[in-house]
């Protein structure tokens, strides 16, 4: 059984709708890239799951029916979600900003823990680990913005374009943390990228989005032969 | 000189009540992102409250103010829960006419409930005098201004050593990720207001000794704290803090020495610094510059 | 029904109603009703003054009642000095409106909450400095005059007399207050409370627009004073009392911001209030106002003068029940 299941999700802002019968798969461990072009929805799937946007449809993560239930409590059930444009606390500082990731943790011994492993990952945020965040680079508070969502010590992260802004080098630098934590915790992933061949770095299926529904989907192996992808997003 | 130093220390005596209101309206302009015009009404409901703790003198004062402290935690969650939640205080207008209605609405219940008469209400501090140097100060000045510190100091403690303090401040800072980490936003905006409401039933108490018991008794500070608050920049509590204090010394000192401004104007030298202040820097003292995103 | 509601020739016909209205009434009312009329057209000039600024332009003004009291008191200096009746009504829209531009000028550059706390300074100071100036307004007992009789051809008593002349006064600062908000000065206005960036964009300066809403604003009230002490024969500081500006924007709001006939349902509200508090509990306005504001907000936002075309919407919807998808929220 999938770890997170979407079945024909629709997603509604107001009176008008943006997502048409969504499904999406993704096995506990692995990866999954949602990708698409601007607007075709993919922020809105990721927010659907997190709680945040009127839908109807199943969401099931583990098994669990998320229909309805507040953000917090889907955050609670191990969903980190980093937004798009990183969703800091600006006028926390890198420290707090981390602790706050931590909120629901009541091990302390382990959330001291993580935070050594986050600074560990990132030595960019232990230099500026007092800083306001707003002080930060965009690549440092995305850093940041991963370093809190893992210090929540979830089983799912959705990541919404954390290439977004970024300089081709930074981006990378990005995607290379994404692996490193990988490796050393147990995470399944869910991004929304515009940048398939940056995604392609990590997932190891996708999801293409086109005007809230799904285009193409199907493993790495089978999508990057496909010629629509190659020409729209990988640009060869 | 002995008069110089008992006016000082009866500014920021006053000038601490001042500043406890102020820093109830940065808390919610914080983390509602609203100014509340009803804080000095919440307040005067409270010490009503008190008074009625106090049984007619039979309860000590101290007690009956922790009974106001405890009750406007309670009002102040409530009037979130109840009614500033159901609307978009985000936009200025609303939250200005929505904490109007609450202003006529608590003055109006504290009218019907205890009547439009002046009581009176007995002080925290003894009756006493306690001479400084070349100058003889009241115990109550003295006192008032400790406790608004240690308040301000707990407070301070709250928000910045406790996870409580950090939920609440991360609240008032992006409510979104908030939620995203899993915290209750709702619950922290009611307990945001809870602690608000604590800081105006505390200004309450403070100075219904000095200017009786009725239903407009802080109607005045009120707008010496608005005063305070956004002289310090709205979303600055030691900014408002600070604001208060100087509020405070100067008119009292003004009231004195600057022979035009009589006892009746004194409410003029904070609006007259307010808009003085507003029109060379727009964002308070210690506020920050608000940038129009385009 | 609501295209009916809506159409030109119902106004006109709705407003023709009203001027007969007018004409007829006071002859056959009560020296008390025409007293109550009057007060209406007092209090709905003002708040259609307030509602350029507060409702049109979005910028909360909390200061109007100081305003009206400038206007009275500047009728009594009028009246004192023996002018002709028009002048004095000039000099007190003058006088508010001089005094509202010299205001206006260095606070319309702040934002919101600065340009409120600035125009609740108003009443705040004007009242204690009223109460100094006692040689001109004599201080707390304020002034009170004897002036503006009928004429004996009309045959009318001095009340109604009185009455036809703020009546007079009243419709054509409605007129005048329709035409500007109207014309391109009112979709100015909204503009800038819409989004100043965009109106910015448009060639609409948000800081000259809100010094003309503010500036007009105070010329109403400055009428209005003028109204008032017609009516009511005296003046005293408390007249611009700061709860006063907040039974304004009470009234406003329940009446209809930015609407002009919004402005006259206020304008009745504002009267009612007191009166119908008064055969409960007279002091209890302030509480009725609270209660009454708040229900208000929360079932039509836009006042009482939204209701019918809320109606029409709900009833369109009953009959033509949409399909839509039931949503998880």
């Amino acid at each position: 059984m999938s770890l997170l299941e979407v079945r024909d999700l629709h997603a509604f802002y107001g009176p008008s709708q943006v997502l048409h019968g969504i499904d999406i798969a993704v096995e506990a461990g692995g990866a999954v890239a949602i990708l698409g072009a601007n607007g075709a929805g993919k922020t809105t799937t990721l927010r659907s799951i997190s709680g945040m946007v009127r839908t109807s449809g199943t969401i099931a993560f583990d098994g669990r029916d998320l229909s309805g239930l507040r953000p917090d409590r889907i955050a609670r059930l191990g969903i980190a979600h980093v937004p798009q444009g990183r969703g800091s606390f600006r006028t926390l500082t890198v420290r707090e900003n981390l602790m706050a990731g931590a909120y629901l943790r009541r091990d302390a011994a382990g959330v001291a823990g993580d935070l050594e492993l986050c600074l560990s990952l990132f030595p960019q945020l232990e230099r500026r680990i007092r800083s306001q965040a707003v002080m930060l680079s965009g690549g440092e508070q995305q850093m940041l913005a991963i370093g809190r969502a893992i210090m929540s010590k979830p089983r799912l992260l959705l990541l919404d374009e954390p290439s977004l802004g970024l300089a081709p080098a930074t981006a990378q630098s990005v995607y290379e943390a994404i692996t490193r934590i990988r490796r050393e915790i147990d995470l399944t992933l869910v991004i929304v990228e515009e940048n398939a061949s940056l995604a392609f770095t990590i997932a190891d299926a996708a999801v293409v989005l086109e005007a809230g529904r799904v285009a193409l989907a199907g493993p790495r192996a089978e999508l990057i032969g496909v010629d629509e992808i190659r020409k729209a997003y990988l640009g060869s | 000189m002995g008069q110089f130093i008992q006016l000082v220390i009866d500014g920021f005596a006053n000038g601490s009540i001042y500043a406890s209101l102020a820093l109830a309206l940065v808390l919610v302009r914080r983390s509602t992102g609203m100014i509340n015009f009803a804080q000095g009404a919440m307040g005067v409901f409270t010490t009503y409250v008190a008074l009625l703790a106090s049984n007619g003198g039979a309860i000590p004062s101290p007690v009956a103010a922790l009974a106001a402290l405890v009750c406007g935690f309670v009002v102040g969650a409530f009037l979130q829960w109840g009614v500033v939640r159901r609307f978009n205080v985000r936009n200025a207008q609303t939250a200005t006419v929505v904490s109007i209605a609450l202003f006529m609405l608590v003055t109006g219940i504290c009218g019907m409930a205890w009547g439009y008469v002046v009581r009176d209400y007995p002080s925290l501090f003894p009756n006493a005098v306690l001479p400084i140097g070349p100058a003889v100060v009241s115990v109550q000045s003295l006192g008032t201004a400790a406790v608004v510190i240690v308040v301000v100091v707990l407070l301070q403690l709250l928000f910045y050593r406790t996870k409580l303090g950090l939920s609440l401040r991360a609240v008032a800072d992006n409510p979104e990720s908030s939620q995203l980490v899993g915290m209750n936003v709702a619950r922290l905006l009611m307990v945001g207001w809870g602690l608000a409401a604590v800081l105006g039933a505390l200004a309450g108490v403070l100075v219904a000794p000095k200017v009786y018991l009725f239903p407009q008794m802080m109607d005045q500070v009120l707008v010496y704290a608005l005063a305070a608050a956004i002289l310090g920049g709205l979303d600055s509590p030691i900014g408002a803090v600070i604001a208060g204090w100087i509020i405070g010394i100067v008119e009292a000192l003004a009231g004195v020495y600057v022979g035009i401004i009589g006892s009746d104007l004194k409410i003029a030298v904070p609006l007259i610094a307010i808009f003085v202040v507003l029109l060379v820097r727009p964002q308070g003292l210690l506020g920050r510059k608000e940038v129009a995103r385009v | 029904m609501d295209r009916f509601l809506a159409s030109g020739r119902t106004r006109w016909i709705a407003f023709a109603v009203l001027v007969v209205a007018i004409g007829i009434v006071p002859i056959y009312a009560i020296p008390y009703v025409n007293y109550q009329l009057a007060l209406i057209a007092v209090a709905a000039v003002s708040i259609l003054g307030l509602n350029f600024v507060s409702g049109y332009i979005g910028q909360l003004s909390l200061g109007q009642s100081a305003f009206v009291g400038i206007g009275a008191y500047a009728a009594v200096f009028g009246v004192q000095q023996g002018w002709p009746d028009i002048l004095i009504f000039l000099f007190s829209c003058a006088a508010s409106g001089t005094i509202g531009l010299l205001v206006a000028l260095p606070t319309a550059r702040l934002r919101g909450h600065g340009f409120a706390l600035v125009s609740l300074a108003l009443p705040i100071v004007a009242i204690p400095l009223a109460n100094r100036f006692q040689a001109f307004t004599g201080g707390a007992t304020g002034r009170s005059v004897d002036w503006l009789h009928a004429p004996a051809w009309s045959r009318l008593a001095d009340d109604q007399w009185r009455l036809y002349i703020i009546a007079l006064i009243a419709i054509a600062f409605f007129l005048l207050g329709r035409n500007f908000v109207r014309g391109k000065f009112g979709r100015a206005l909204q503009l800038v409370r819409d989004d100043e960036l965009v109106a910015s964009a448009n060639g609409v300066d948000g800081y000259r627009a809100r010094v003309l809403a503010f500036t007009m604003s105070s010329i109403f009230a400055g009428a209005a004073g003028f109204m008032y002490l017609l009516a009511v024969q005296y003046v005293t500081p408390n007249t611009m009392a700061f709860l006063s500006s907040l039974y304004l924007i009470g009234a406003l709001v329940i009446g209809g911001r930015a609407s002009v006939v919004g402005s006259l349902f206020g304008g009745v509200f504002y009267v009612a209030v007191p009166v119908v508090a008064g055969q409960i509990d007279a002091s209890q306005t302030t509480l009725i106002y609270g209660a009454i504001l708040i229900v208000v907000l929360f079932l039509v936002p836009d006042g009482i003068v939204s209701i019918p075309a809320r109606v029409s919407v709900l009833v369109r919807r009953l009959r033509r029940p949409s399909p839509r998808k039931r949503g998880i929220t």
